[in-house]
C-alpha cells in the first residue's frame, strides 16, 4: 500500500482518470470506425501515457505497468508497426474496461488492484509479433540519417567572437532525448528556455521549428550557448527535465571556433552519461503541463457538488429576500413620497435586484453540464453489444452539447442504458434479416438531445422492426394485466405503452443483454420520477422512436401555483395540459366516480380538497370551476382547484427526513411571501385515478360520442363554400403569419410558420378540392389542426363559426357524384346550410404519428 | 433517572398552564411564530412546515402530541427548533418564558393519567416549583 492511497490527490487522481479513459475510449472508436489517424493516435498516446504517469504517481503499480504495455502498442501503433486489428483493439478496449473497474473499485474503497497479467500477456504477444522485423527497420533508418552539421554563418560567428573576447564561455551543448518522447519538439523548447536562463542561446541544429517536421531527426539538438555559468550548472538544470536521455557539453573556444565554423560533424553522443534517475512525479507533471500548454483547455476548477448545493440554496434564500423587500419598498416609497433616502433604497434595491437575477442565473449554469458527459460512454457500449449480438450499427449521435443538470445526467443514465440495449436487442435486425426486407445491412440508432424550451429532450430512434402490438397485447393479456376484452379496445397505442408494465417482453428469447421483460418499467418509473416523460412511436419494420422529455433540472422547475381553500399548492409546468373552466352541469358520475367530459374525452375528476384535507370553500352559487388538466405519459386527469395564480420558477426542497414521504406529495418550495407551498405529486395523482379509470374510460367513450346534441364543429369557407371539422381538432387560430416556402414541396404545401418557436407546416386545401390556390384575403386565417398526431396548420378564407351540428342532418356523401369521396366523412344540410365536413386525416395523408404527451 | 444535582440548563416554555423545559444542548433556536404551512396526510401530530432561512423545518404541535385541545396562538406564541437526528424540528409553544437550572430531578410520575407523561425525562425542582422535563427522542419519535 502506497502513502498516496489515503491522500487528497486520490480524488483528483480518479476525475482525471475518468477523463483520460473516456478520451481513450472515444479515440479507439475513432480509430476502429475511421482508421488510422495522426492527431486520434496522438490523442492516445497522450491519454495513456498520462495514465501510466499518474498511476506511477499514486502508486498503483500493477496499473501503471498494464498502462505501460498500452502505451508501447500504442507507440506501435504510432510507427505504423502495428496494424489496427479488431483484436488488438478488442484487447485494449479490456484493457480499459479492466482499469474502469480498477477505478470503481478504487471509488467504492477497496485499494485491490487486481490481477492484470493476462492482459498483459495479451497486450505483449501483440507487442512481439509486431516488435520482430519493424525494430530492425528503425535501426536502419537510424543509420541512414546524415550526421549533423553545425555550420555558423558570419554574424554568428561574429557574436561569438565578441562574446569569447569579454569573457563569456561559450559551449556546444548536445542533448539527446528519448527515443520514446512523443513530442519532441516541445521537448527540445523546453531546453532551450531553460538554458535561456543561464545565458544566451545563439543558434541551435537543427533549427527547432524543423523538428516536428524532420523524420530524420535523430533525437539529438545541439545548441550553442554564450553564458557566464559552468558547466556543471547547465547540466544540472537540464537533468531536472525529463524526457533527456543524455547531456554533453564541448566548450567552443577561440582555437576550436574555426572547426565549427567550417562545419563539423557532430558525433554521435554515447548513452545516459549524465544520466541522474528521473523521478516520476516531475515527469507526469510536465507532460501535463505540455499538453495543456498544446491543446487549448478551458480553465476549470473541481468543486465539491455538496459545496455548490449549498451555494445555491444561499441564492434561493436571496431571491426570497429580495421579493421581500421589493415588496417593502414599494410600501414604503407610497408613505414617504418626498423622502429623499427613498430613491437612494430604490435604486439600492433594483440594482440589488440586477444582480441577485445574474446570481441566479449564473449559479444555475454551474449545475449544467453538456450532455457529452453521458453520450460519451454510449458509441463504446453500443459497438460492443453490436458486437456480441452480431449486428452492424451506425451509431449517430446528435446535440451532444445540449446542457442540462448535473443531476440529471446521473439520474437518466440507467434508462438510456435500457433503451439502447433494447434498440440494439430487439429493435435492430440481424444484418441478414435486414437485407432480405431490402433494408441496408447496417442498423441505424440515433441518439439525439434538444432543449424545447424549459425541457430536454432526449430521443432514441432505430430503424429496425418496431414494437408488434399485437405480441405485446397477448403478453400482457397472458400475464394479466388486462383481460382479453379490455384490450380489445384498447388502441394501439394503448397496446404498446403496456411494455412499460413489468414482465412484458417481445423478445423471443431472453439473451444477457434484455428481454426479461424487467427494466422498461423501471425505465418510466425512473423518468416519471424525474418529472419526466416518456413516449413511443413505433411502425412496424420501420423502427422505434422513444422519445423522453426531462425538465432542464431538478432544482428548479416552472409550476403552476394554484389556490385550494386557503392554501396555495405549485404544479410542475410540465405536468399541466390545460386549464379550462368546467361548468358543474357537465359533471358526470360513472361507477361512482366523478369524471367530466371535455373536447370530447372522458376524464377523470379529482377534488383536491378532499384529498389535500382542505376546507373547501363553501360557495354553493359557483357554477363554473377551475380544471387543471395534468398528464403523465398517456394518462390524463382533471384537478378542481379554487383559483389558478399563475406560473413562476420554484426551487424544489425535500419535506426532509422526518415528515417522510406524503401522498399527493412531491415537495415544497418557498414562495415569495416566505410562506412554505407544496409541490403536487401529479404522478401519483395520475396514477391513482388513471389506473382504476383505464376500464371505464374505453367503454366510456363510445356511448358519449355520439350525443343527441351533435359534436361542435367550427366552419369556414373556402372559395365560397361552407366546409366544417370536429372542434376536438382544432387547436388554435390565428391571422396568416410570413410563410416560408420549401423547396420542392408538393402544391398543397404552403410551406412552414414559426408559431411560438415551433414550426408547422402550412397545408392548401384547395388544390385537392380542385379550386385554384390560395391567395392571401384580410379574413384568411391559419387554423392549427391536430392530424394524425401531427399538428398542422391549414390556410382557409374566413373562419365561421364554431356551431354544434346535429347528426340528424348529416347525410352520407354521395360515392358516385364526387370524385374523391374519401375526403368528406358528411355532408351537414339544414336551412339554407350545406356544410362539408372534411376528414383531415384522409386529405392529407400524412403519416401517423401518435401524439406526444406534454 | 436518579434524582440528581444537575448543573444543566433548561430553557422552560409553556403550553397553557403546564410548563415544560428542554435541555438547551437540544436547542438550535427559538424563533416567532411564523406561517405554518400544513401537510395533508402525514402524522397527526405534524403541525407542518416552516420556512427557516431557505430550509423546510416541520412543526410539531406539543398539544395534539399531548392529545390536549389546541391553545390558541397569541403574541407570545414561539417555536423551539430543536436538533433532532441531523435535522431540526421546531415544537410550537404558548410563550418561553427563562433558561432555568434545576436543583434536583426526580423520575418522572409513572401515572398514566398525565397527559404525555410517557414524553417526560423527569421533573425538575426549581424556585418556581416543578416543571416537567421533555425527552426529545420520544417526543419525535415513534410515528
Amino acid at each position: 500500500m502506497n502513502d498516496f492511497h489515503n491522500s487528497a490527490y486520490l480524488g483528483v487522481f480518479l476525475d482525471e482518470m475518468e477523463e483520460q479513459l473516456q478520451l481513450l475510449d472515444d479515440s479507439l472508436l475513432m480509430l476502429e470506425s475511421v482508421g488510422c489517424q495522426q492527431d486520434t493516435i496522438q490523442k492516445i498516446f497522450r491519454a495513456a501515457h498520462t495514465l501510466k504517469g499518474s498511476s506511477a504517481v499514486m502508486g498503483f503499480k500493477q496499473l501503471n505497468r498494464l498502462t505501460h504495455q498500452m502505451e508501447s502498442v500504442f507507440e506501435l501503433i504510432r510507427c505504423g508497426e502495428q496494424e489496427v486489428t479488431s483484436e488488438l483493439l478488442n484487447i485494449l478496449f479490456d484493457c480499459i474496461d479492466f482499469i474502469k473497474e480498477l477505478r470503481h473499485s478504487i471509488l467504492g474503497g477497496v485499494m485491490e488492484e487486481g490481477d492484470t497479467t493476462i492482459l498483459m500477456g495479451r497486450l505483449e504477444e501483440i507487442r512481439g509479433s509486431a516488435s520482430g522485423t519493424p525494430l530492425n527497420h528503425e535501426q536502419s533508418v537510424k543509420k541512414s540519417v546524415p550526421a549533423l552539421h553545425i555550420v555558423f554563418d558570419n554574424v554568428q560567428k561574429g557574436k561569438i567572437q565578441t562574446a569569447l573576447e569579454s569573457g563569456y564561455e561559450v559551449m556546444a551543448i548536445h542533448v539527446h532525448m528519448a527515443e520514446e518522447e512523443s513530442m519532441k519538439y516541445v521537448r527540445a523548447k523546453l531546453v532551450e528556455i531553460n538554458l535561456t536562463e543561464h545565458g544566451e542561446v545563439a543558434a541551435c541544429y537543427p533549427e527547432l521549428e524543423m523538428i516536428e517536421k524532420d523524420e530524420l531527426f535523430t533525437g539529438t539538438v545541439v545548441y550553442i550557448l554564450i553564458t557566464r555559468q559552468i558547466q556543471q550548472d547547465i547540466i544540472r538544470s537540464l537533468t531536472h527535465i525529463s524526457q533527456i536521455d543524455s547531456v554533453r557539453i564541448e566548450y567552443i573556444t577561440a582555437l576550436n571556433l574555426d572547426a565549427f565554423i567550417e562545419g563539423k560533424v557532430v558525433p554521435e553522443v554515447e548513452q545516459s552519461k549524465v544520466q541522474e534517475p528521473r523521478k516520476d512525479i516531475v515527469k507526469v507533471n510536465e507532460v501535463q503541463v505540455i499538453t495543456e500548454k498544446k491543446v487549448q483547455v478551458a480553465q476549470t476548477v473541481r468543486v465539491d457538488v455538496e459545496r455548490l448545493e449549498g451555494l445555491l440554496n444561499l441564492v434561493g434564500e436571496l431571491i426570497i429576500d429580495n421579493t421581500r423587500l421589493r415588496s417593502i419598498r414599494a410600501k414604503l416609497s407610497e408613505q414617504f413620497k418626498n423622502n429623499g433616502d427613498i430613491n437612494v433604497l430604490n435604486d439600492i434595491a433594483s440594482h440589488l435586484n440586477m444582480v441577485v437575477t445574474d446570481l441566479q442565473e449564473g449559479m444555475m449554469k454551474t449545475r449544467m453540464l453538456p450532455i457529452e458527459h453521458l453520450f460519451g460512454r454510449f458509441p463504446r457500449m453500443v459497438r460492443d453489444l453490436a458486437q456480441k449480438s452480431n449486428k452492424e450499427i451506425e451509431f449517430i449521435i446528435e446535440g451532444k452539447e445540449t446542457e442540462l443538470d448535473r443531476t440529471l445526467i446521473e439520474e437518466i443514465s440507467d434508462p438510456l442504458i435500457h433503451i439502447l440495449r433494447n434498440s440494439v436487442d430487439h429493435g435492430l435486425e440481424l444484418p441478414e434479416e435486414r437485407a432480405a426486407m431490402g433494408k441496408p445491412c447496417k442498423g441505424t440508432i440515433v441518439l439525439r438531445a434538444s432543449h424545447q424550451g424549459n425541457m430536454i429532450v432526449i430521443t432514441i430512434a432505430d430503424d429496425g422492426r418496431g414494437i408488434d402490438a399485437e405480441k405485446v397485447k397477448e403478453m400482457a393479456i397472458r400475464k394479466g394485466f388486462v383481460s382479453a376484452e379490455e384490450a380489445s379496445h384498447m388502441t394501439e397505442k394503448e397496446l404498446v405503452m403496456l411494455i412499460f408494465r413489468s414482465g412484458v417482453s417481445t423478445a423471443q428469447t431472453v439473451t444477457d443483454l434484455s428481454g426479461r421483460g424487467v427494466g422498461m418499467d423501471i425505465v418510466k418509473s425512473h423518468i416519471e420520477k424525474l418529472n419526466g416523460i416518456i413516449d413511443i412511436e413505433t411502425t412496424r419494420n420501420e423502427g422505434t422512436v422513444f422519445t423522453i422529455k426531462l425538465p432542464l433540472t431538478l432544482a428548479i422547475i416552472r409550476s403552476l401555483l394554484v389556490k385550494l381553500g386557503r392554501s396555495t399548492f405549485a404544479v410542475p409546468l410540465v405536468n399541466v395540459i390545460e386549464i379550462f373552466r368546467l361548468k358543474t352541469a357537465d359533471i358526470l358520475t360513472v361507477q361512482g366516480k366523478e369524471v367530466c367530459k371535455f373536447r370530447n374525452q372522458v376524464l377523470p375528476l379529482v377534488r383536491l380538497h378532499r384529498k389535500l384535507q382542505v376546507q373547501e370553500e363553501l360557495e354553493p352559487a359557483k357554477d363554473r370551476l377551475f380544471v387543471v388538466i395534468v398528464g403523465l405519459a398517456d394518462k390524463r386527469v382533471c384537478l378542481v382547484v379554487d383559483q389558478t395564480i399563475g406560473n413562476q420558477e420554484i426551487v424544489i426542497k425535500s419535506l426532509g427526513n422526518y415528515i417522510g414521504n406524503v401522498s399527493y406529495i412531491a415537495g415544497s418550495t418557498i414562495l415569495g411571501d416566505g410562506h412554505v407551498a407544496h409541490i403536487l405529486d401529479v404522478g401519483f395523482i395520475a396514477r391513482e385515478t388513471g389506473s382504476s379509470y383505464e376500464a371505464l374510460l374505453a367503454e366510456d367513450m363510445k356511448g358519449e360520442q355520439v350525443d343527441a346534441e351533435g359534436e361542435k364543429y367550427v366552419t369556414f369557407k373556402l372559395s365560397g363554400l361552407d366546409f366544417g371539422i370536429p372542434i376536438y381538432k382544432m387547436k388554435e387560430i390565428l391571422p396568416v403569419p410570413e410563410i416560408h416556402p420549401l423547396v420542392s414541396a408538393p402544391a398543397h404545401v404552403l410551406g412552414m410558420i414559426h408559431l411560438r418557436g415551433m414550426l408547422f407546416p402550412v397545408y392548401d386545401l384547395r388544390p385537392q378540392l380542385g379550386m385554384s390556390a390560395f391567395e392571401q384575403a384580410p379574413g384568411s386565417r391559419i387554423m392549427i389542426c391536430e392530424v394524425s398526431g401531427h399538428e398542422v396548420g391549414i390556410v382557409v378564407d374566413e373562419v365561421a363559426q364554431v356551431c354544434p351540428l346535429s347528426r340528424a342532418y348529416m347525410e352520407e356523401t354521395l360515392d358516385y357524384v364526387l370524385m374523391n369521396s374519401d375526403m368528406l366523412d358528411a355532408i351537414y344540410k339544414q336551412n339554407q346550410q350545406f356544410i362539408h365536413l372534411l376528414n383531415l386525416e384522409k386529405m392529407l395523408n400524412l403519416k401517423i404519428k401518435r401524439k406526444e404527451v406534454g | 433517572m436518579q434524582a440528581t444535582v444537575s448543573t444543566e440548563q433548561y430553557v422552560v416554555s409553556r403550553l397553557g398552564s403546564e410548563k415544560h423545559a428542554i435541555n438547551i444542548r437540544d436547542i438550535n433556536e427559538i424563533i416567532k411564530m411564523e406561517h405554518i404551512t400544513g401537510v395533508p396526510n402525514s402524522k397527526p401530530f405534524i403541525r407542518g412546515v416552516i420556512n427557516l432561512r431557505g430550509r423546510i423545518v416541520p412543526v410539531i404541535s406539543l398539544c395534539r402530541r399531548f392529545g390536549i385541545p389546541e391553545t390558541p396562538m397569541g403574541a407570545q406564541s414561539r417555536i423551539i427548533v430543536v436538533g433532532y437526528k441531523q435535522e431540526a424540528i421546531g415544537i410550537t409553544v404558548d410563550a418561553v418564558e427563562k433558561v432555568t437550572s434545576f436543583q434536583e430531578i426526580e423520575p418522572p410520575l409513572e401515572s398514566r393519567e398525565v397527559q404525555g407523561a410517557q414524553y417526560m425525562d423527569g421533573i425538575g425542582q426549581s424556585a418556581d416549583g416543578l416543571i416537567s422535563i421533555l425527552n426529545v427522542d420520544r417526543l419525535f419519535g415513534e410515528g
